[in-house]
């Protein structure tokens, strides 16, 4: 770089090059470059040359993989480990580098690493495990993008994942307090006191729990109350719940005191958990088996993902089975590593390298069944890929109710999980059951169980009766519905209507407009 | 009785026997038979494994679960295991899992106090009972051909200066179904003992060159060339993965049916490689014991009793005639 041979080159200085993919390219046309590549695979940037055979992909499976999937995969954070304080944050147990290799994965190494030369650390930039993958109906628990995962080896540690959440609370510093002499505000700092709001078991003295306490939602994390006993603490919602991790006290640049705790949670996958290979090829997990139910080879190899069959033809990835073929030939002993887009190493190469490590040239292989001991009658592709674990976990997602809060103007459920809510029934689900016919059903679901209420109307008048207090001729006074255009109680009925439709009446009420209900009995 | 017209009488020929290894044939059985032993042998084997970690000190890296895990995987020596209660079904200790019956100690207590990285391993774990050591540290004390100096135990975490370790961890009796630290198999896996004819006529149609480039398609070496006759034989039929490169090679050759494959039905070449907590031979023979004990659940529960009135004759086979 110092004898300007290499430059590097900006986003908008890149518009005015002409750049040449490669050397070859630089000599031989008319054209004048002003630039070249230093590997045709460059153009593609990191998140998508580290993708192996990318060039055998759809345009959008890269994409996928290189825009969505690298983003929501679990890693290892670089820097700082143990002091940061994100408010959320993910960790793999036992990240692993890929088997292939791409000339940019290289790039990013240091040479000089003590292994050796030719092995290059810098495994943080991959997000994954090497899973053997085998290609494969299971049952029918790998329909549809669903993927069948071998409980042993997650047993065992792979894809377990830790995540971190930190709980953060503020008080004001007591220097600034009396230079700010505020008096009115109430002074409030960390402590413990016995809340009313939630279980203060886990805390210390000061307000913290101790390191290891194991919180449960509805805990509270930061004890922080004022001196004239107010609470202000800090609780878990009805999702969250983890270890401490750690307890921060520390300042902000405006001489704020601050407290941060993180929980940690340790999550092992489970039915549910998404993952992605390297081709965009994202699925959900349809079932833990047992190892003893999977196929196995001669060798008594046994896979960790089942993926389907039918997630190849559509999606046109063939990629994918190149990455396994290569990786297969290179966990053998192969000497031919490299997966770069665009000098991919031609099929030929892979297949006879398949070949002389002992195994069929495409990469199949025959199985026997794990469940009866028979030989399958088709030969089963089974090789190692790299695969991803995507922060989107059924853990996070589950969502169930019978009652609980509602919201206040409408009197119907709460959508927020995080509030206990519940899943919308919406208009297409409306549909479904009509076409059912369930109108009983439908009923239920949309008023018996959501904005349920009673109201008044007079059955002569059909106008709304409210309910008032009124003397009566003996003296007293009695409550009750009245109407107030007929003088009397006499004809009221009470009827069921949804809460929606009663405050839509009454905000029309209070615009001048009245609304007549016909009324017969049932 | 009628059962005892198909009852047949496996037999098993040991080819290759080590510490953590064992080959043999099984014979005059069929799948279900060597299913099913594979299948215990997995899964149903009980081994003892660090169930239960209370951790008194840990400034590691690792957060407590991280290392709870990892204790857990580490092979123990599980001789005593057939023998063993289940710390659910432990009458001595109301199914507490903490009496000597079904339950072993084990106690850590790591500190580190020089500059270097101090790794805590395997030999690190002090036993309440000799006869339950991890599988390393008792390889080392047989010193039988084992270097030393190349093991340095399994490691645990490494340490700091200043950061400690000290725990107690509690080892338990279990079974590889409830969970993959007490599978004692690292690999089980058999092959049908294939069969091989070779259509000699048609073989001596091809040319040697088209010889060598059949034989060069299989990516094992099962067939071969005499040097003197040019006749191709086989080498090795146990090599053959099933894999019907060799049949496809000599369909594209425009010659099939040279080659006549068959998997007996009835003889299983099975490899068992153990983790070390038990004996890869005494893996073999705990399988058959629990496969054994399994059978008998199933002849002397009530239900078959009472699915005799249902099945009449099936039921008495299955209780032996
Ligand atoms: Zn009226
Ligand atoms: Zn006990």
């Amino acid at each position: 770089m110092n004898e300007g041979v290499i430059e590097l080159v900006g986003i908008e200085e890149e518009e005015d090059c002409q750049t040449a993919w490669g050397v070859k390219y630089l000599f031989s046309e008319e054209k004048v470059y002003t630039h070249c590549e230093l590997d045709p695979s460059f153009l593609l940037g990191l998140s998508c040359g580290i993708i192996p055979f990318t060039n055998h992909d759809h345009a959008r499976r890269a994409l996928y993989q290189s825009e969505k999937h690298s983003q929501q995969a679990i890693g290892f954070s670089t820097t700082n480990p143990k002091i940061r304080v994100d408010t959320l944050s993910h960790q793999l147990y036992y990240p692993q580098r890929p088997l292939f290799r791409t000339v940019i994965s290289d790039c990013l190494g240091k040479p000089e690493y003590p292994l050796g030369k030719n092995v290059h650390p810098m495994s943080e930039i991959y997000n994954g495990q090497n899973a053997i993958v085998a290609v494969n109906v299971h049952q029918g628990y790998n329909q549809e993008d669903s993927l069948v995962m071998n409980r042993a080896s997650l047993e065992r540690g792979m894809f377990r994942t830790e995540h971190i959440r930190c709980y953060k609370a503020e008080v004001e510093n007591k220097e600034i307090l009396e230079t700010k002499r505020m008096k009115s505000k109430d002074k409030i700092d960390f402590g413990k006191m016995p809340s009313k709001i939630g279980r203060v078991d886990s805390l210390d003295d000061d307000g913290f729990p101790f390191i290891g306490a194991n919180l449960q939602s509805g805990d509270i994390v930061i004890g922080k109350c004022a001196e004239s006993g107010a609470d202000h603490s800090i609780k878990l919602k009805h999702t969250e719940r983890g270890k401490v991790q750690k307890v921060i006290l520390s300042a902000n640049d405006e001489g704020t005191n601050f407290a941060a705790v993180s929980l940690r949670q340790v999550r092992s996958p489970i039915v549910g958990d998404k993952f992605s290979s390297m081709h965009g090829q994202k699925g959900v997990i349809g079932l833990l088996e047992s190892q003893e139910n999977f196929p196995f080879t001669h060798q008594g190899i046994v896979p960790d993902i089942v993926i389907n069959p039918h997630a190849f033809p559509t999606r046109q990835t063939p990629g994918q089975l190149l990455e396994a073929a290569l990786g297969k030939g290179i966990a053998c002993g192969g000497l031919m590593r490299y997966a770069t887009p665009f000098t991919t190493p031609s099929i030929d190469h892979i297949t006879d390298q398949l070949h002389r490590a002992g195994y069929s040239r495409w990469g199949h292989e025959r199985v026997y069944s794990g469940h009866y001991g028979e030989m399958m009658r088709s030969l089963i592709f089974i090789g190692p890929t790299f695969y991803q674990r995507l922060i989107h976990m059924a853990e996070d997602k589950v969502k169930f109710r019978n009652t609980g809060p509602v919201h206040p103007l409408t009197r119907q459920p709460v959508a927020d999980r995080k509030r206990f809510g519940g899943v919308k029934f919406g208009e297409m689900e409306r549909d479904c059951l009509l076409a059912h016919g369930a109108a009983a059903n439908l009923h239920e679901r949309l008023f018996t169980l959501s904005d349920f209420s009673q109201m008044h109307i007079c059955g002569k008048c059909s106008h709304i009766s409210n309910v008032i207090q009124r003397s009566v001729a003996g003296g007293g006074k009695i409550r009750g519905p009245f109407c107030r255009f007929c003088d009397s109680a006499e004809h009221v009925v009470k009827v069921n209507v949804p809460y929606g439709a009663k405050l839509l009446c009454q905000e029309l009420f209070s615009m001048g407009i009245s609304v007549k209900f016909g009324t017969e009995p049932c | 009785m009628e059962g005892a017209k198909n009852q047949r009488f496996p037999k098993i020929k040991i080819r290759e026997m080590k510490d953590d290894y064992l080959k043999f044939e099984l014979r005059e059985t069929d799948a279900s038979m060597a299913n099913a032993l594979r299948r215990v042998m997995l899964a149903e084997v009980p081994t003892i494994a660090i169930d239960l970690v209370e951790i008194e000190v840990n400034s590691t890296v690792l957060n407590d679960e991280f290392i709870s895990h990892r204790l857990g995987l580490i092979p123990l020596t599980s001789d005593r295991a057939m023998d063993m209660r289940f710390s659910r079904d432990c009458d001595a200790c109301d199914g507490d899992g903490q009496c000597e019956y079904c339950s072993v100690e084990f106690h850590l207590s790591v500190r580190c106090d020089q500059d270097q990285t101090q790794d805590v391993t395997s030999a690190d774990l002090q036993s309440t009972d000799p006869t339950v050591v991890p599988v390393d540290v008792a390889a080392r004390s047989s010193s039988s051909g084992y270097d030393a100096s190349e093991n340095r135990g399994i490691i645990i975490v490494k340490l700091r200066r200043g950061q400690e370790l000290r725990l107690r961890a509690i080892a338990r009796k279990g079974i590889g179904k409830d969970h993959a630290k007490w599978s004692p198999a690292a690999t089980v896996t058999f092959m049908y003992e294939p069969e091989i004819r070779i259509n000699e006529e048609l073989m001596e149609s091809l040319s040697l060159e088209e010889k060598n480039s059949w034989i060069e398609s299989s990516p094992t070496k099962v067939f071969g060339i005499d040097p003197n006759t040019h006749q191709v034989m086989v080498v090795d039929a146990e090599a053959y993965t099933y894999d019907e490169e060799v049949i496809k090679k000599a369909e594209a050759m425009g010659k099939p049916g040279l080659v006549e494959i068959e998997a007996k039905e009835d003889s299983f070449i099975f490899t068992v490689e153990s983790t070390g907590a038990v004996k890869a031979s005494q893996l073999v023979i705990n399988a058959i014991d629990v496969l054994k004990q399994k059978l008998d659940a199933v002849r002397l529960s009530d239900d078959t009793v009472e699915a005799d009135d249902q099945f009449g004759e099936l039921g008495s086979h299955m209780r032996g005639g």
